[in-house]
């Protein structure tokens, strides 16, 4: 192994994740070079910190529900054709790692890229009462395509003449539902 | 304390219990799905904050990642383990909801809320604190983030993140060397105790 191979592979000694093969081979150049033991050590406190940090989901969930409150349809998701253009530039310029390629579901998930105009996608909430979201979307006019199952987006036409916005604010006030999207302009 | 499940070592009967669940799945049980979705989707969920840094994107791209489980658990063909199948899927899932909402100026990220490691602990090393680390992860864009975490939180081997991610070995040792020089900058000069 090269001094660069085996500096590139000093992380996954530092967790012990490295075949033995490999392991040989860094123990053998450690034994010879100073700034890969010195880096080794690095990796090695990487390791213990990062195994340490925590996300604390409690703290996360409160801030999400504090930018609900800011923003009353920031669930209701609104997309325009520029600022999404201007988001892949940006997401492509600042990214030195980027995916080989990306793969699109063969069905509806809310994160599969914006909803077609007049069209909203409900995700309902984990065991919600499925006639009563049924009920309310027929009460709104939302047209369903499809079935309204527990695990699955459901996918709706806002009718005409309604304000998609509106309607996304009073889908995601109802407990039933988990996520709206939509476009809200 | 937190809620999130630490996945450091993965212990290789959690992935047989997995498969058993998935092959179910597949089979069309749901109470298999069920299970896997009470072990899975926190799992997901927390994977996704440390790439997203938000509550509200990590539980939409979870949520999917579970959906795309239990549509897809028939056409899982056994070549990886379990978990770095949903990880790759939840992977890539959270790189889509990134290029929807990057442009965003309204966040509040919990990169923030992730400096919960208590500085005092036995073993704290004042010159690479939790907090300092993790503002220089949060300088990485969210795939960066997510190798990072896979390297040293979850404890994936090369290959396995290489599973996720769908490029070579080789391609997730070089990547890597690129994000610790990036932290490195990041964390400034004797951050690391060097001098």
């Amino acid at each position: 192994m090269t001094h660069e191979d085996v500096w590139n592979a000093l992380p996954w000694y530092a967790t012990g994740r490295i075949p033995a093969d490999e392991r040989a081979g860094v123990e053998r150049h450690l034994a010879l070079c100073a700034a890969c033991r010195r880096e080794a050590e690095v990796q090695r406190r990487l390791r213990d910190t990062i195994g340490r940090i925590e996300p604390d989901l409690v703290a996360a969930r409160a801030g999400a529900a504090r930018i609900a409150r800011r923003r009353p349809a920031v669930r209701g998701l609104a997309w325009g054709g520029a600022a999404i253009a201007a988001a892949a530039a940006l997401a492509v310029g600042l990214s030195s790692i980027e995916p080989d390629r990306l793969r699109a579901p063969a069905f509806a998930t809310l994160t599969d890229g914006a909803p077609p105009a007049g069209e909203v996608r409900i995700r309902p909430a984990p065991g919600a009462d499925l006639a009563a979201l049924t009920a309310l979307l027929d009460a709104e006019g939302v047209v369903v395509r499809g079935a309204v199952a527990p695990d699955a987006v459901v996918r709706g036409r806002i009718p005409p003449g309604v304000d998609p916005a509106a309607l996304i604010d009073r889908l995601m006030a109802d407990p039933s539902i988990a996520y709206v999207a939509g476009d809200a302009r | 304390m937190s809620l999130v499940p630490s996945v450091p070592a993965q212990p290789a009967d959690r992935d047989d219990r997995l498969l058993v669940h998935l092959r179910a799945t597949a089979a069309g049980d749901d109470r298999a799905f069920e299970r896997l979705h009470a072990e899975l989707h926190p799992i997901t969920l927390a994977f996704a904050l440390r790439m997203l840094g938000r509550y509200d994107r990590a539980e939409e791209v979870a949520n999917d990642a579970m959906l795309a489980v239990w549509r897809g658990a028939a056409s899982f063909e056994g070549r990886s383990k379990v978990t770095t199948w949903v990880f790759g899927i939840a992977y890539r899932m959270a790189l889509r909801s990134r290029r929807r909402f990057g442009f965003e100026r309204l966040h509040e990220t919990i990169d923030a809320l992730l400096r919960t490691a208590d500085p005092a602990a036995p073993g704290a090393d004042a010159l690479l604190s939790a907090g300092r680390l993790t503002d220089a992860i949060a300088t990485l864009p969210p795939a960066a983030r997510a190798l990072v975490h896979m390297t040293y939180y979850y404890g994936f081997t090369a290959r396995e993140i290489g599973e996720v991610m769908e490029v070579s070995e080789n391609t997730v040792k070089t990547r890597l060397a690129a994000a610790r020089r990036r932290m490195e900058r990041a964390l400034g000069p004797d951050a690391e105790g060097r001098a």
